[in-house]
């Protein structure tokens, strides 16, 4: 809009400022005829030569400003400032009478011309005459630059003014829109917990919904973890009584174990997984956690933990679950290493989770038992299978996959886990 | 060794007490955190088995105000097995972590892991020549042959090589063997000493335990020729 409307203006300016400057010098010029015409005398039917113009121009040789009175062939007077270099015999005739405004090239110059052919009597004779008052375009031309330069320059101006006040109504405007999509950004990073209330009416409905249905999620979520973990107290207190009872005779240990690894393993699933509102959990903190808490179990091995992972690296998902998760891998890693484990994260469009050991490895019947589809974590025997087979429940649950490779570069296993779509925000 | 039991549930509180009892070790129990909490900070147990969810003070409370002021190694014992839950304990100062339920023989060895892991011996046998002690097994072998030790000869035997090279009071050792209420009377230390001493090494009763006179008892083991 402004591209079309700014020219325009610029373009009818010049074109009024073009037309009022040609007026001005034509009537200049109209002027400047009357003190010609006064001073033309006729004697003996011929043009008196000695006429005088009041202004000084007229006689400075050259000056842009002439004076010129011819007849239909001849140049017959002309003022001291013209220096005739061409013939002025093929110039326009006019009119008796009627009065001519144009422009001409003297010396490849452009000049206005004002002529007019008039008639002198004398003894009842008529002697007609062309008048000419002929001044160069040169300080119209300059005017109208100088007009030019300033009329674009303001309009620039304007343009850029204007511009910088659309884009600052823009801003304005927006800010409650922008700030809103930053602070969801902020709470899916895990960064807040909550939507701010400083919003104009007109959204203060939607942040109000945004921030009951983030309550109502996390609520819902801890009175679950809580009724778990209540859950979990009440079973798991008797089980390890009966379990270390004299009177359970061995062959029932079996059994109770199974029972013990049903509800871990229900109650894992039951907690983990994506939910409506997934927020975003920073994974360095966690990682950093779980190696401190693993180095205290493992003291004897002084492991070396090399992290590969950038600070705003984010799992969407469950904190407990990415704890779960990674807590299982490294303690398997852990298990299995000598002295070295290596932990890279990578986060483009998905998030990919490598964890190698330089121990052992894995062998390759367990991987394929672990893999096989259908296989609850819960019927494993305890060792390293059942760490992965929660991992591999849980990173399903959040539509990722797990891969095993029995070898890596560290001489031990790596375990893989990509998660999809958990592009950085 | 002496240890304390803070565990809120009478009957596993029980079997807790029974189990290590039988294993020999001096065993105190308490049944909420605050009590846990004074127990712990009046006496310097060996270890301590811990339970999260404890009425008074939760399990994790009790860690965070003792380690201010001790470094008793501390098992924490709790329904919640998962990963978040372990690492909150470990981080707020546990040195092990145990999910219910469990296996006595499991707690046991991982208890006994832990005090070795605090007596800086990694190792469950250590041996000084011809004596091999088997802190697993609670077994000692005299030039391999099994040397029979009453449970409270072993705990003695143990403490002072936990603690070898330092000399240790009738008083101290009195505090790791016995529980609270034990009616204490120092002159059974030296009936155990003696017992001990004809034991490991009848011909030369000085040879690995010796009597510091009036300060206690230092468990102190040459190499030949090394005097």
């Amino acid at each position: 809009m402004l591209l079309v409307v700014l020219p325009i203006l610029g373009l009818s300016l010049y074109e009024a400022f073009k037309q009022q400057a040609q007026l001005s010098e034509k009537q200049t010029l109209r002027a400047y005829s009357y003190n010609l015409l006064a001073a033309i005398e006729i004697d003996n039917a011929s043009l008196v030569n000695d006429i005088q113009l009041d202004a000084p121009s007229f006689s400075i040789p050259d000056s842009g400003l002439y004076a010129l009175i011819r007849d239909e062939n001849n140049l017959l007077w002309h003022s001291s400032s013209f220096i005739p270099k061409q013939a002025t015999a093929f110039w326009s005739q006019s009119k008796m009478g009627e009065e001519v405004f144009d422009t001409i090239v003297i010396n490849n110059r452009q000049h206005f011309n004002w002529q007019m052919k008039v008639g002198v009597e004398q003894q009842d004779k008529l002697y007609p005459f062309t008048v000419h008052i002929i001044k160069s375009t040169q300080d119209y031309e300059e005017q109208l630059a100088v007009f030019t330069n300033t009329v674009w320059t303001w309009l620039a101006s304007l343009g850029l003014v204007f511009v910088c006040l659309q884009i600052l109504w823009m801003l304005w405007f927006n800010k409650p829109i922008t700030d809103l999509s930053e602070e969801i950004s902020s709470i899916e990073k895990g960064d807040k917990e909550k939507v701010s209330n400083d919003y104009p009416v007109e959204i203060t409905a939607l942040t109000t919904s945004l921030n009951r249905l983030i309550a109502t999620e996390y609520q819902q979520r801890e009175r679950y973890k809580n009724t778990l973990a209540d859950l979990a107290h009440s079973v798991k207190n008797p089980l390890t009584i009966v379990m270390n009872s004299e009177e359970i005779p061995q062959s029932l240990m079996a059994e109770l174990h199974k029972i013990d690894s049903s509800i871990e393993h229900q109650l894992k699933r039951a907690q983990g997984g994506q939910t409506s509102w997934q927020s975003g959990t920073k994974l360095l903190p966690i990682i950093v956690d779980l190696q401190s808490g693993l180095r205290k179990l493992y003291p004897d091995k002084e492991i070396k933990f090399s992290n590969q992972i950038e600070a705003d690296i984010t799992f969407f998902g469950a904190k407990a679950d990415a704890y779960e998760i990674l807590g299982n891998l490294l303690d398997n890693a852990c298990k299995a290493c000598h002295q070295r484990i290596s932990l890279k994260a990578h986060q483009s469009n998905n998030l990919v989770i490598e964890i190698l050991d330089d121990g052992p490895g894995i062998s390759s019947d367990l991987v394929n038992h672990i893999m096989q589809r259908g296989v609850r974590a819960d019927t494993y025997s305890q060792g390293q299978g059942i760490g992965l087979a929660v991992v591999n429940d849980l990173v399903s649950a959040y539509q990722g996959e797990l891969t095993i490779d029995p070898e890596s570069v560290l001489g031990g296993a790596k375990i893989s886990i990509c998660f999809p779509m958990q592009k950085k925000t | 060794m002496r240890l304390l039991v803070v565990e809120d549930d009478e009957t596993l509180n029980a079997q807790l007490i029974k189990a290590f009892k039988s294993q020999g070790y001096a065993v105190d129990a308490v049944f909420n955190g605050e009590d846990g909490l004074f127990q712990l900070q009046e006496i310097d147990y060996d270890a301590a088995v811990v339970d999260i969810g404890l009425p008074k003070l939760d399990g994790l409370a009790l860690l965070a105000q003792l380690r201010q002021q001790k470094q008793t190694p501390v098992l924490l014992l709790t329904a919640r097995g998962n990963w978040q839950d372990k690492v909150i304990g470990l981080n707020a100062g546990a040195d092990d972590y145990l999910a219910k339920p469990f296996q006595m023989e499991e707690l046991s060895a991982r208890l006994k892991a832990l005090i070795r892991r605090q007596a800086k011996q990694p190792n469950p046998i250590l041996t000084f020549g011809e004596l091999k002690i088997d802190t697993n097994a609670n077994e000692v072998l005299l030039n391999d042959l099994p040397v029979p030790l009453t449970a409270y000869e072993f705990q003695l035997l143990e403490y002072l090589i936990r603690h070898q090279n330092r000399v240790i009071s009738k008083t101290e050792l009195t505090e790791h063997l016995y529980e609270q209420d034990f009616d204490r009377d120092s002159n059974v230390i030296e009936v155990f000493v003696k017992r001990l001493r004809n034991k490991l090494s009848p011909e030369q009763a000085d040879k690995y335990i010796h009597t510091i006179r009036g300060k206690g008892y230092k468990f102190k083991y040459h190499e030949a020729g090394e005097y």
